[in-house]
């Protein structure tokens, strides 16, 4: 069998559906059991539930993996992970209804998906100095500031954040906001000057 | 025209290509290092979890949890995991129900407790008082908004820090802070709807009824999000207040407009009141 740590995670969801083999799913579950855990962690606050949760997950996904269309199975993982938590916090009478915390975590998780799309773009030409300055620009003042300071200073959330007057979380968001914001100001910027 | 190009050794350009560059997810010993503080490539961790959701969380499931990374990991290794698979267990279903079954007894306990409550309310002999009849209809109503620390502070973010402090203070109910935390949202934002019935919610609670009936008053004039929900608390509101007329005449108007939220609750509300104004 070939080396399985070398394959993506796509290639083993494609060689698991096709052969049916559970070695290539037992490297899915070593990348990202853990991880699956963490998010347990995070929403259910408590081992023992979120131990559980990972067996569940795992276990659907392994009889629905070969069937199912994945294109990212991060992402999928993930979709799936906190719907379980969702639905085991539901049992718990614990209401979500916030629908625009839940759609904002939505457009989250389709960020990662969208940087293969554009780096993709990104190779096609060289980059252009301008449009990355005047991308830098547009953005907001919290974001531009955050911004620089990660990517060109390469500061952490908490250096960042004992550098101005925001709080870790608020950096962080700013980042992810900024970041999702230059991606999209960068990709109208790439194909304008490529025509 | 075009700008000048800048090549492919810019050190911008690779910096940028960094900054994209999806990455592999987080081991468990990265995790570990991350949240003690110590790793060496806390760039390259803190940028992919600006896009990867699931590396977030769970970095922040096991921050939040101040999880002990040198016990054994507590769930299965995937040699465990496929001979559960192969045996056909499934260790959550096994608890869940376990615990359904727990909840479906003590909810059956609950029920017929209920049950004979409703029965003595209906059976004993004096009528109910306007502040009985609130007691009987008034249920806290939950914003949903998590009151635990990561999911609040995530949805902090995307709302006035004013705002999710007030409600944060209603979910937890120290109703008194709520209500002026809303109030100082509404001194900005006059029409802001949640700070509006939240606000009335907490007034309500905190026993200042006639500021809750105005404030559920403009909600329900507004037409929009928790329109119905404004008219049951200002129906609740009079009731509370002793205006039992006008709760009746509220309630007539509650149930022609064919609302939905407490239906059942506002006919036998109906019912009752019916029964005291022939008496």
């Amino acid at each position: 069998m070939e080396s399985l740590p070398g394959l993506s995670d796509e290639q083993l969801v494609a060689r698991f559906s096709e052969t049916g083999k559970p070695a290539y799913f037992g490297e899915l579950y070593a990348r990202y059991a853990h991880l699956a855990f963490g998010v347990g962690l995070k929403y259910l606050k408590d081992e023992e539930d979120s131990r559980d949760l990972v067996s569940e997950v795992f276990k659907t996904l392994f009889k629905k993996l070969p069937q199912a269309n994945v294109q990212s199975f991060r992402s999928y993982l993930y979709a799936y992970t906190r719907n379980e938590c969702m639905a085991i916090l539901r049992q718990r009478k614990v209401k979500f209804e916030h629908h625009s915390y839940l759609r904002k975590q939505e457009n989250y998780c389709d960020d990662f998906m969208e940087n293969e799309e554009f780096l993709r773009l990104f190779d096609t030409g060289p980059s252009l100095e301008t449009i990355v300055k005047e991308a830098i620009q547009q953005l907001s003042e919290d974001q531009r500031i955050c911004i620089q300071l990660f990517f060109y200073g390469k500061k952490s959330y908490r250096e960042i954040a004992n550098m101005t007057r925001y709080s870790e979380k608020q950096v962080k968001s700013f980042l992810q906001n900024g970041k999702r914001n230059l991606r999209i100001l960068l990709k109208d910027g790439v194909k304008k000057y490529s025509y | 025209m075009k700008p000048k190009l800048i090549s492919m050794e810019h050190p911008g350009h690779e910096r940028f290509k960094e900054f994209f560059q999806p990455s592999r997810s987080l081991s468990e010993e990265e995790i570990r290092q991350y949240v003690e503080e110590a790793a060496e490539e806390a760039f390259r961790i803190e940028n992919l979890l600006l896009d990867s959701p699931l590396d977030s969380d769970a970095v922040e499931g096991y921050a939040s949890a101040n999880y002990d990374f040198d016990k054994k990991k507590p769930f299965d290794d995937f040699d465990t995991f496929l001979q559960k698979i192969r045996a056909g267990q499934g260790s959550k279903k096994l608890r869940l129900n376990r615990r359904k079954t727990i909840w479906n007894r003590m909810a059956a306990v609950a029920a017929v407790a209920l049950v004979a409550l409703v029965s003595i309310l209906i059976l004993r002999p004096s009528a109910p008082t306007d502040a009985d009849l609130f007691a009987q209809n008034y249920e806290f109503y939950s914003s949903g908004f998590p009151t635990f620390r990561g999911a609040a502070a995530r949805l902090s973010e995307s709302l006035d820090p004013q705002l999710s402090q007030a409600m944060e203070a209603y979910e937890e109910k120290d109703f008194e802070k709520s209500a002026a935390n809303f109030d100082l949202v509404l001194k900005s934002k006059p029409s802001n709807l949640p700070a509006l019935f939240y606000d009335g919610l907490s007034n309500l609670e905190t026993v200042a009824t006639d500021k809750a009936i105005v404030l559920f008053e403009q909600v329900k004039n507004l037409g929009q999000r928790y329109s119905e929900e404004a008219s049951w608390y200002l129906i609740l509101s009079y009731l509370k207040k002793g205006d039992e007329k006008q709760a009746q005449t509220l309630l007539e108007d509650y149930l022609k407009s064919g609302y939905h939220f407490n239906h059942g609750k506002a006919l036998k509300l109906q019912k009752k009141l019916k029964s005291i104004a022939k008496e």
